[in-house]
């Protein structure tokens, strides 16, 4: 039971500590003042994993609910079709920019704008998870057997439909990664983005590699949760 | 005798297919639409006017002005970060089993990782050109090109043609002219023209961080920043838009080519 979660970690632990060893290291080489540097690291990278971290999980819960509800039914389900197919023209960036220019400044904000692109992936992926899971075989037999619909669908569909929503979580934490250096950014929120971005412009390269190792290392941390619960949503997935 | 499978044989039906791909067909439209209206910006009724002895550029105009910077490098290094990714991916593929599997997986890790953030730190410590900044971009997006690169060829060279052809003793050389390379298009073409909106997507993510494009060249990511400086929602909303929908398009034609390119 415990050997899937155990693969997964073991997996991503050695590299993610290995990046932030060779931060820390180039922070203490590079930097005068490295020790505050790196507490204040340390708060900047809780503060980016919560917020990515809860940005996905909120956007790609909401993302499926819809992208199913656009799958199952035809006329109210527009929403969910429209999230999905929103998704290519609305990277996180670029939400990040036009909320800052309206003048959105709360943090509360910032979740808002990187959980949206996490919201169009999952609905477009649960809209199509569930087209082609109602005309799979298993459903079917189903279908066959005489189980009713709403059970074929709560037991047999959305089961199956969940499976490449779970699949597509890794590149919606890659992309909720990447964003969170502008949303950090541009809404001033101190996070390893913010990090990143302050020391890159003012080219103090401890400080930046630092920043670089952090946000690495979280985008492994998160990838590995999301393997766990692609594995968890699809138990064909677990590849101990 | 059975006929090899040619070049002619596979390229219709899979143009067929892509444009019977309405996203694709959209996209290509809107992208059409987008490159004459680049072309002809400067000649726009009311677009650029003279007020008191300065020039004054409309919004449309300037968006569209501004695009000409980030569609221009994109090109440039959409197209080194494809070229880059597919010799990758051949490479795997020449090279020894052993090689071959260390050169993949080494992309596909490279592929998993935040690439993007790479540009920003590279752009703020080394403070580079444009062709560097093209060079960056592309190096950051070639893993993803070659591990899609690999896959597509990978299933080229298990097709049963290109056995047949072989059994049927075609020599190596004719197999590859004839059969491999003419039908080796749509995979490359699906792996890397995806290259394209990434590398717009990263020109603009680093323009709007102050870490892309130097000046004069302008971009989208560049306007967006000013209006975000001047806390101006209506100055950002022109390149917003006009980033938003060539992105939209862009991806819209990457799955069209890919569709085109699966037979199945």
């Amino acid at each position: 039971m415990t050997g899937f979660p155990l693969s997964v970690f073991s997996r991503a632990a050695p590299s993610a500590l290995a990046l932030l060893a060779a931060g820390t290291a180039a922070a203490i080489l590079l930097e005068s003042g490295w020790a505050d540097l790196l507490s204040d690291a340390a708060a900047a990278a809780a503060v980016t994993l919560a917020l990515t971290g809860g940005a996905v999980l909120a956007g790609s819960a909401a993302g499926t609910l819809f992208g199913l509800a656009g799958a199952w039914m035809p006329v109210a389900g527009w929403p969910g079709r429209w999230l999905g197919a929103a998704g290519p023209a609305l990277p996180g960036f670029l939400l990040a920019g036009l909320a800052a220019s309206a003048g959105a400044g709360a943090p509360v904000w910032g979740i808002a704008v990187l959980a949206v692109p996490a919201a169009c992936q999952a609905a477009r992926l649960g809209w199509r998870g569930l087209a082609l899971a109602a005309g799979s075989p298993g459903v079917r037999t189903a279908e066959g057997l005489g189980l009713g619909p709403q059970a074929v669908m709560r037991r047999h569909v959305v089961p199956l439909a969940l499976g490449p929503v779970g699949a597509g979580l890794g590149t919606t934490v890659l992309a909720a990664v990447t964003s969170c250096a502008a949303v950090e950014t541009l809404f001033r929120i101190p996070g390893a983005g913010a990090l990143l971005v302050d020391s890159a412009r003012r080219g103090q390269a401890g400080a930046t590699l630092l920043a670089l190792g952090i946000l690495c290392a979280v985008a492994l941390l998160l990838r590995a949760i999301a393997t766990l619960l692609h594995g968890w949503l699809d138990p064909r997935a677990r590849t101990v | 005798m059975q006929q090899p499978h040619h070049a002619s044989d596979g390229h219709h039906p899979a143009l067929h297919r892509m444009t019977a791909h309405w996203p694709a067909r959209a996209g290509l439209l809107v992208l059409t639409g987008l490159f004459l209206a680049l072309v002809a910006a400067p000649l726009m009724e009311g677009g650029v006017s003279r007020e008191g002895g300065r020039l004054v550029i409309g919004p449309v105009v300037a968006g569209l002005l501004q695009g000409r910077g980030s569609l221009s490098f994109a090109l440039l290094a959409g197209a080194l970060g494809a070229a880059l990714g597919a010799g990758w991916a051949v490479l795997a593929l020449t090279l020894g089993p052993r090689e071959g599997r260390a050169l993949r997986t080494l992309a596909e890790r490279l592929a998993a990782a935040p690439l993007p953030l790479v540009v920003l730190a590279a752009m703020g410590l080394l403070r580079p050109g444009v062709w560097l900044f093209a060079l960056t971009v592309a190096l950051a997006i070639a893993p993803a090109v070659a591990v899609a690169a690999h896959e597509g060829l990978g299933t080229l060279l298990r097709r049963e043609f290109l056995t047949a052809a072989r059994a049927g003793g075609v020599p190596e050389r004719t197999v590859a002219a004839r059969h491999l390379l003419p039908n080796a298009i749509w995979p490359l073409a699906a792996a890397g023209w995806p290259a394209l909106p990434r590398a717009l997507a990263i020109e603009c993510f680093a323009s709007l961080l102050g870490l892309g494009v130097p000046r004069p060249v302008g971009s989208w990511g560049t306007a967006i920043a000013r209006a975000v400086a001047e806390a101006d929602p209506l100055a950002a909303a022109v390149p917003a838009l006009l980033l938003a929908v060539t992105l939209a398009a862009l991806w819209a034609v990457a799955d069209g080519i890919r569709a085109a390119g699966d037979p199945g």
